[in-house]
């Protein structure tokens, strides 16, 4: 299953393209799917396309639940 | 590497055919990490928060497994399947609007695609009083962007013939997309792993409960009773008068699950409908309790049967698992590995064309690379 990571929008070009910003990782992104997204905004990223867009604290404790994911992998083990 | 993870499938070719196929993932079993160890009540909106992908399909199996652990009646089970089947209608539309279009140089409905997956998405907050229109939108949109004919003209359509003359005819798309599709020839064994067919409760506790409790490893290379299975559309519409004769004239695979696709997106309106009269004659979510303070829930997604399992004890969680779709399909002698096994090419470019194809109709959950190694 594909993990949601949130990226923060760093500009925003024309009405459907945006620079996000991914752990450090600066990327171009569709904002097609989603409405109402602004320059400091969080989004869930899938293939490219920004599909959902968090709210602030939302966004601080997926990265947090991601970052003490990170710490541990590298020791993947079976089960889910 | 990054944490989302990836499937690389690498194939061997001697030039003619191909020869092997070595799927690998690095995907992060990252379900079980997160829940373990945290109150049962979190583990819906933990994982959903992990998982935006089928996000609604997630959630739901999260909180069901839970219910069931917990042996509670659960909560919300049609708000859960509306949800579910909105998200379905999203995923369907994504392949038939874009992704298959891009996979046979047709220009994809990347507009129209945008405006219903956002117009969805934003209903699935809806109260059950407005279902009936959301539906109705959605079929709007199925005559004008999808099918390109009125639903009554298409649910007549029950013929290969027909639908050979409606990929000639229909000028959108996904159409055209199809039309591509239907000329090529499956490989000698595409056909060779059966469908999961529809999932009952006993099923699920005799033939996948016991073996998920036992080994863990079942997530990443489950059996149905020690054989693969394929999970998705075309296994839920086997059965639809369309797919039925498509399936009964030896049509190519990747085709049947495409019109598998389109053929289950036209029914979902229906669906939504019987959901708002607070019923439904078939169930995606689903729930059972194996044995005291164990819970699984099965619900099926656009991509196929997803499971979920959760221990609570105290209110804790001390056991999770998920089985995705994906892990049935990509299953080492999977549906993928058969769609590929002895399948020809003349050049590398066709293999990858192919083999992109194939991928695509069983529709992996996260991304993936086709690496091609010559034998």
């Amino acid at each position: 299953m594909c993990l949601a990571i949130p990226a923060q929008v760093v500009e925003i070009n024309g009405s459907d393209l945006a620079i996000v910003d991914l752990a450090g990782v600066r990327k171009e992104i569709s904002l097609s799917l989603v409405d109402g997204v602004e320059p400091g905004d969080y989004v869930i990223v899938h293939v490219g396309y920004a599909l959902q867009k968090l709210d602030a604290e939302e966004a601080e404790r997926t990265l947090a639940m991601f970052a003490e994911l990170a710490s541990e992998y590298g020791a993947p083990r079976p089960g889910s | 590497m990054t944490i989302e993870g990836h499937l690389t499938l690498s194939v061997d070719w001697d030039g003619k055919r191909v020869t092997g196929l070595a799927v690998a993932s690095t995907r992060p079993f990252a379900a079980s990490r997160i829940t373990v160890g945290r109150p049962a009540a979190e583990a819906p909106q933990i994982v959903a928060r992990l998982y935006t992908v089928c996000g609604k399909a997630q959630r739901a199996a999260a909180a069901r497994a839970v219910a069931e652990a917990e042996a509670r009646d659960p909560a919300d089970a049609l708000e859960a399947e509306y949800r579910v089947a909105l998200e379905a209608a999203q995923e369907h539309l994504w392949r038939l609007l874009v992704d298959w279009p891009e996979a046979t140089d047709v220009t994809p409905a990347a507009e129209p695609f945008g405006r219903i997956y956002r117009r969805l998405g934003a209903s699935a907050g809806a109260a059950r009083g407005e279902w009936p229109a959301v539906a109705g939108e959605l079929e709007d949109f199925l005559e004008q962007e999808v099918l390109g004919v009125s639903m009554a003209a298409w649910e007549q359509q029950d013929e290969r013939a027909q639908l050979e003359r409606w990929t000639a005819q229909a000028p959108l798309a996904p159409a055209r997309a199809l039309a591509s599709l239907l000329q090529e020839a499956d490989s000698a064994n595409a056909g060779a792993v059966p469908l999961m067919g529809a999932v009952g409760a006993s099923d699920i506790l005799s033939r996948v409960a016991p073996a998920l409790i036992a080994d863990e490893g079942f997530c990443r290379a489950p059996t149905w009773a020690g054989e693969p299975r394929e999970t998705g559309a075309l296994a839920r519409m086997a059965h639809n008068p369309l797919v039925a004769h498509a399936r009964a004239r030896r049509g190519n695979l990747v085709a049947l699950r495409v019109i598998s696709r389109l053929a289950e997106l036209t029914t979902l309106p229906q669906r939504i409908r019987e959901l708002a009269r607070g019923r439904t004659a078939s169930p995606w979510l689903q729930g059972a309790s194996p044995s005291r303070g164990t819970g699984i829930a099965w619900v099926e997604t656009a991509r196929g049967l997803l499971i979920h399992l959760a221990e609570v004890d105290g209110g804790m969680v001390v056991r999770y698992s998920v089985v995705a779709p994906t892990e049935w399909n990509f299953h080492p002698r999977g549906a993928f590995a058969a769609a590929l096994d002895g399948l020809r090419a003349g050049t590398e470019a066709e293999l990858a064309k192919r083999v992109k194809r194939a991928a695509l109709s069983l529709d992996p959950c996260v991304p993936y690379r086709i690496e091609v190694r010559h034998a």
